[in-house]
C-alpha cells in the first residue's frame, strides 16, 4: 500500500479505533494490523508522531494510568471535538468510498 | 547472560540522547517497547532474540526523533535548529573568498598546483586533438555505414586488402545486396600535359564510375553520377585544376597523358580531398587504363576495391553468401575468401588488422596518464597544505559546519582550480598545436568537426579532474577535529601518509614507465637504422623510368655510367625496400595442389652487383639479352630451402602467370643469392626470385661515391634530362626511403620522448613542492641537528633519503610493468633490439636524478641555513 495512502488514512484510522473505548499505542498497531488482515503495517515511527499531532489538534487527549498488568501507559481518548471530527471524516471516506462503488459497479455488472 | 532491564535501560539511555525527544515521548515508546517484547516472548522467543527484534521495529534513534520533531515543530522545513542548514547562500561568497585568499597567501603552492594541473591538461588536449582526428577518418561519406572495403582472406594467414578486379562486377551483377561498386587503384603515375605546362603527377587514382556515387566529395563542377561514365573522362580537385588551368573553366579542357598515351577529358572538378579521407588523390580516372584484360582476370589480386550494399543488408550474413566465390570462379584448390570491411574501420584496422587503432589506444593511455600524474600532484600538494587551513575548518565547524559542508567547500576549491587549469591550458593550445601537428606529422586543429563535442570532452575532463585530485585533500580537510586544531598549530599533522607515498610511488612509477618507453622505441630505431638488409642502401639513389628512357635504357647506362662519381647503375621493376609483386611457382614435389606465392622481381644483370648482394652459388645474369638467359632465374637461400634442393643450381620451376606464354613458363635456377629483407622488417625473409627481363624495369639504381654526392647528382641530373627532356628529374636515396618506411616508429620515439620529458616535469614539480613543504616543516630538526653537528651533506643525505626510498619501491612496479609492455610492442618486429639492462637503469637513473634534483636543491638551502636563526624562529 502506498505511503501517502497509509498517512492519509491514519487519522480516521485511529479516530474510529478509540471511538468505543480508550487505547494506547501498541494495540492501536495490533488492532490495525488484525483489522486489515495485516496488508496495513504502520510503523511506529508513523503512529506516534500521528497521535501527538492529534492530541496538539485537540480531537484526543491522554493521560498516563496503570494497565491491568500493572505497567504505565498513556492511554488516548477521543475528545468531543474528536467525535465531530470522525463524523466529517466519516462523511467524507463515504463519499470517495461511493464514488468508487458507482464507477466500478456497472462494469462488474456487464461481465 | 542477557539482562533484560540493562538492556532496556542502554535503550532508553540512547533514545534520550536525541534532542527531539522529550522524556515523556521516550516513557511512551519505552512501554511501547516493553509491550511488543513480551508479545514477541510470549510466541515463544529467547527475550535477547525479542528485545533485538522489538528494537528493530522501532527504528533508528535519528530517523523516529525527526518525526517526532516533525509533529511538532512549526517550521516548515522540518529540519531541526540543531542541525546546520543544507546551504547558506550568505557563505557562498565567504568560500570565494577564503579560497582566493588562501591562495594569495600561498602563492607559490598555488601557482604549482594551478601549473602541474594546466599542463597535464594541455598534454591530455593535444593527444585527444589528434585521437580525435584519427578517429574521423573516413566519417564524412553519406553513406558511410554501407560502404565496405573488400578483403581477402585465407585459411592460411591474416587477411590483406588487395583483391582480384573480376570480382567486384561480378558482385555485382550475380547478387541483389550489392547496390554499386568501385575497383579503386591509387598509385598511378604520369606526365601529364597542357599545352606548355606539365606535371609529373603521382597521385592519379584509377577507378570506377561508382567512385563518386558511392563516396561523397563534393562536386564543385560536374556531376557525380555521371563524370567517369566515359572512359576518356577524368576529375581533377581544385587545386589541381588550379595548377594547369588557372583561372579558366576546367570542364571540357583536355590533358594528354604520357601512360596511357592518351587524351583525357575534364568532367568535373570536386573539392580538395579532406585531411581525414583514407582515399587520397589529385585525379581520378577510368581503372580501364590499368588493361582490360588484367582486370577481367580472376587470379590476379590486383589493388583495392569497395563495394556499397543495399538498406537493409546485413554484411556478416553478406559475407557467408559470397565466401565460396572463388572456388566456383577459379577451381576448389583455391584458398582465398572474399571478406568485406565497414569502410570505416579500414584506416584504423589495415588489412583487417587492428594497426592504427593500437596507437589510438596506446596515447589514449598515455594522455590519461599524464592527466593521472597531475591530478596526483594536486591531491598531495593540497594535502600537505591543508594543516594551514586546519584552523578555518575549526573555526567553521565550531560555529555549526557539518564535516559535509566542509567537504563539499574544498571540493568546489578543487574545482574551481581544476577549471582555471582547464582555461589556461586551452589558451595555451593555440600556441603548441602548430608544434605538436609537425610532431604528430598531421595538420591538427583544435575544434575540427565537432566542436559540440569537444566542449563536452573539455567540460567533462576538468569536472573528473577536479573531483579525482580534490576529493582526497576534501576529506582530510573535512575530518580534523576542531579542538585540536584550536588548540594548537602542532596538531592535527597531515594524515594518511601512507596514502600520499602511494601516490608518489604510483607517480614515479608511471614515469618510469613512460621513460623507458621512450629509450626502447628510440634504441628499436636506432637497430632497424643500422640493421643489416643484405644489401646495400647508404649509396644508392633511386630514379623513376620513363617512356623516354625505356627504349634507349642501354645508352642511358652507359651515358650515366660514364660520368663522375658514379659506380653503377642497374634497372629493377620494384625497389628492393618494398617489393609488393608476388608470383606464383610449382616445382617439383611441391607438397600443395596449387602454386606457392614467392616474391618476385624483374632485374638487371648487375643488379647483384650495385646492391652488394652475395651471390653463393652458381653465377649472376649475363648480360645478353637473349631468350636462353630470359628463362632463367636466380633465387634465395629461403626459396631453396623451400624447394627442398641440396643443389637447385641447372633445376627447373615453374612459373604460373596467366598473363605469361604457356611456352615460357618453365625457368631454370642459374645462382643462388643470400638471404635479404625485400620489405619492411616488420616482415620477414621470405622466398624470392630474380628474372632478368627488362620491359617493365621502372627503377633506376644509380650507385654513387659517398664522397662526390653533389657531382654525382649533377651528372644524374644531366643524363636524365638529356635523354629524358619531357620528364623531371627527381631522386630519392634509399636510406631516406628507408627511414620513411619507418615515419611511424620515428614519430612514435618523438612522441614518446615529448610525453616522458612532460611526466617528468610534471613530477619534478610536485616532489618540488614536497620537499619545499618538508623542508620548512623540519626546520627546527634540521638546527638542532646541525647544532648536534651533523654535515651539510649528511642532513642532505637525510632529508632525501625518504624519496629515494620511494623511488625504489617505484622501481619494483616499474621495471616488470615495464618489460610486459614494450617486450609486447617489440613483438611487432620480426627483427628487435633486446631488452637490455641498462635500458631499465637508465630510466631508473633519470628518474633518480629529476628526484635529487627537485627534492636536493630545496633541501640543500634548509640544510645550510645558520641554525641560529631557526631555532629562533618561533
Amino acid at each position: 500500500m502506498s505511503k501517502t495512502l497509509i498517512a492519509a488514512s491514519a487519522r480516521p484510522m485511529v479516530l474510529s479505533l478509540l471511538l468505543n473505548e480508550e487505547s494506547y499505542g501498541y494495540r492501536i498497531l495490533q488492532d490495525v494490523m488484525s483489522l486489515s488482515g495485516g496488508t496495513i503495517d504502520w510503523s511506529e515511527a508513523l503512529l506516534y508522531p500521528v497521535l501527538h499531532r492529534m492530541e496538539n489538534e485537540g480531537v484526543i487527549r491522554s493521560r498516563w494510568r496503570i494497565s491491568e498488568e500493572k505497567r504505565m501507559r498513556k492511554y488516548y481518548a477521543l475528545t468531543d471535538f474528536g467525535r465531530r471530527e470522525l463524523e466529517v471524516e466519516k462523511e467524507r471516506w463515504l463519499s470517495i468510498h461511493g464514488a468508487f462503488l458507482r464507477l466500478w459497479a456497472p462494469a462488474e455488472g456487464s461481465e | 547472560m542477557f539482562e533484560l532491564e540493562e538492556a532496556i535501560k542502554n535503550w532508553r539511555k540512547r533514545m534520550e540522547a536525541d534532542p527531539a525527544l522529550e522524556p515523556g515521548y521516550v516513557a511512551e515508546l519505552e512501554s511501547h517497547l516493553r509491550d511488543k517484547i513480551d508479545d514477541l516472548a510470549s510466541r515463544g522467543r529467547a527475550p535477547e532474540q525479542a528485545f533485538d527484534d522489538a528494537v528493530r521495529a522501532l527504528g533508528q534513534t535519528g530517523l523516529i526523533g525527526s518525526q517526532f520533531f516533525k509533529a511538532h515543530t512549526p517550521r516548515r522545513s522540518g529540519r531541526p535548529s540543531w542541525q546546520a542548514p543544507r546551504f547558506v547562500p550568505a557563505l557562498a561568497w565567504n568560500y570565494v573568498h577564503t579560497a582566493a585568499r588562501a591562495f594569495r597567501r600561498n602563492r607559490a603552492f598555488a601557482t604549482l598546483n594551478v601549473a602541474g594541473l594546466a599542463v597535464g591538461m594541455l598534454t591530455f588536449l593535444l593527444i585527444m586533438t589528434w585521437v580525435r582526428h584519427e578517429l574521423s577518418y573516413d566519417r564524412f561519406h553519406k553513406n558511410g555505414d554501407r560502404l565496405f572495403m573488400v578483403l581477402t582472406e585465407d585459411n592460411k594467414g591474416p587477411s590483406w586488402s588487395t583483391t582480384s578486379y573480376a570480382l567486384p562486377p561480378a558482385l555485382k551483377a550475380g547478387y541483389p545486396e550489392v547496390e554499386d561498386f568501385a575497383r579503386v587503384w591509387p598509385w598511378h603515375d604520369s606526365l601529364v600535359k597542357y599545352g606548355d605546362i606539365r606535371f609529373e603527377e603521382d597521385s592519379v587514382t584509377l577507378t570506377d564510375p561508382g567512385f563518386f556515387r558511392m563516396f561523397s566529395f563534393p562536386f564543385v563542377k560536374g556531376d557525380p553520377d555521371s563524370a567517369l561514365l566515359d572512359k576518356n573522362s577524368l576529375v581533377l580537385t581544385e587545386s589541381t585544376a588550379r595548377r594547369y588551368f588557372g583561372d579558366e573553366d576546367p570542364i571540357g579542357k583536355v590533358l594528354k597523358f604520357a601512360d596511357p598515351d592518351e587524351d583525357l577529358k575534364v568532367t568535373g572538378v570536386v573539392r580538395d580531398v579532406p585531411a581525414n579521407s583514407s582515399l587520397r588523390f589529385d585525379m581520378v580516372g577510368r581503372v580501364e587504363w590499368l588493361g582490360e584484360e588484367r582486370i577481367a582476370r580472376w587470379t590476379e589480386w590486383v589493388g583495392y576495391a569497395y563495394v556499397q550494399l543495399r538498406p537493409g543488408v546485413a554484411y556478416e550474413a553478406f559475407n557467408k553468401k559470397i565466401k565460396g566465390i572463388f572456388q566456383e570462379r577459379i577451381g576448389p584448390n583455391w584458398p582465398p575468401m572474399p571478406l568485406l570491411q565497414p569502410f570505416s574501420k579500414s584506416y584504423l584496422y589495415q588489412d583487417g588488422r587492428p594497426g592504427i587503432i593500437v596507437r589510438v589506444v596506446i596515447f589514449s593511455a598515455v594522455a590519461v596518464l599524464v592527466l593521472l600524474l597531475a591530478c596526483v600532484n594536486f591531491t598531495n600538494l593540497s594535502a600537505v597544505q591543508s594543516i594551514r587551513r586546519a584552523r578555518e575548518v575549526g573555526m567553521r565547524k565550531t560555529v555549526g559546519a557539518t564535516r559535509g559542508q566542509i567537504a563539499r567547500q574544498f571540493l568546489g576549491e578543487a574545482l574551481l582550480l581544476s577549471f582555471l587549469s582547464m582555461a589556461l591550458a586551452l589558451a595555451a593550445v593555440p600556441v603548441m598545436l602548430p608544434a605538436f601537428s609537425r610532431l604528430a606529422g598531421k595538420s591538427l586543429t583544435l575544434f575540427g568537426a565537432d566542436p559540440a563535442g569537444l566542449i563536452a570532452l573539455l567540460g567533462l575532463t576538468a569536472a573528473a579532474t577536479g573531483f579525482l585530485a580534490g576529493s582526497y585533500p576534501a576529506f582530510l580537510l573535512s575530518s580534523f577535529k576542531p579542538v585540536e586544531t584550536l588548540r594548537n598549530r602542532a596538531a592535527g599533522s597531515p594524515g594518511g601518509s601512507r596514502f600520499r607515498k602511494a601516490l608518489i610511488v604510483f607517480q614515479f612509477a608511471a614515469s618510469v614507465v613512460i621513460l623507458l618507453g621512450a629509450i626502447v622505441v628510440s634504441r628499436q630505431l636506432r637497430f632497424i637504422r643500422t640493421f643489416d638488409l643484405g644489401f646495400e642502401r647508404d649509396q644508392i639513389v633511386s630514379l623513376l623510368n620513363n617512356i623516354q628512357i625505356l627504349p634507349r635504357m642501354d645508352a642511358f647506362k652507359q651515358d650515366l655510367g660514364g660520368r663522375p662519381g658514379i659506380l653503377g647503375v642497374a634497372y629493377a621493376a620494384q625497389r628492393p625496400l618494398s617489393v609488393g609483386q608476388t608470383i606464383g611457382v610449382g616445382w617439383e614435389g611441391n607438397p600443395e595442389p596449387i602454386p606457392a606465392r614467392i616474391g618476385y622481381t624483374m632485374a638487371d644483370y648487375d643488379f647483384f652487383e650495385v646492391f652488394g648482394m652475395e651471390i653463393l652459388r652458381g653465377r649472376a645474369f649475363l648480360p645478353a639479352f637473349n631468350d636462353a638467359e630470359a628463362d632463367t632465374c636466380i633465387v634465395n637461400e629461403a626459396a631453396a630451402k623451400m624447394f627442398g634442393w641440396e643443389d637447385p643450381i641447372g633445376r627447373t620451376i615453374y612459373w604460373s602467370q596467366d598473363s605469361i606464354d604457356p611456352s615460357r613458363r618453365n625457368v631454370r635456377i642459374i645462382g643462388v643469392v643470400k638471404d635479404f629483407y625485400d620489405r619492411s622488417l616488420r616482415s620477414g625473409i621470405r622466398p624470392f626470385m630474380f628474372r632478368v627481363w627488362r620491359p617493365y624495369n621502372s627503377f633506376i639504381f644509380v650507385k654513387v661515391d659517398k664522397g662526390r654526392v653533389p657531382e654525382a647528382l649533377a651528372g644524374a641530373k644531366a643524363a636524365f634530362e638529356k635523354f629524358a627532356p619531357d620528364h623531371s628529374f627527381r631522386y630519392e636515396f634509399l636510406d631516406a626511403a628507408f627511414d620513411r618506411q619507418y615515419a611511424v616508429e620515428a614519430q612514435q620515439g618523438r612522441l614518446f620522448n615529448a610525453f616522458g620529458a612532460l611526466s617528468l616535469f610534471i613530477a619534478a614539480l610536485g616532489l618540488f613542492g614536497l620537499a619545499a613543504y618538508t623542508a620548512e616543516r623540519r626546520t627546527k630538526e634540521i638546527g638542532i641537528r646541525k647544532v648536534a653537528g651533523a654535515s651539510v651533506p649528511k642532513l642532505v643525505i637525510h632529508l632525501t633519503r625518504d624519496y629515494l626510498a620511494l623511488v625504489g619501491a617505484a622501481l619494483l612496479i616499474a621495471w616488470p610493468a615495464g618489460y610486459f609492455i614494450m617486450s609486447k610492442w617489440l613483438a611487432g618486429y620480426v627483427q628487435r633490439t633486446p631488452l637490455r639492462p641498462w635500458y631499465f637503469l637508465a630510466a631508473a637513473a633519470v628518474m633518480m636524478a629529476v628526484v635529487l634534483a627537485a627534492v636536493g636543491s630545496r633541501t640543500l638551502r634548509a640544510a645550510r641555513a645558520n641554525p641560529a636563526d631557526c631555532l629562533r624562529y618561533e
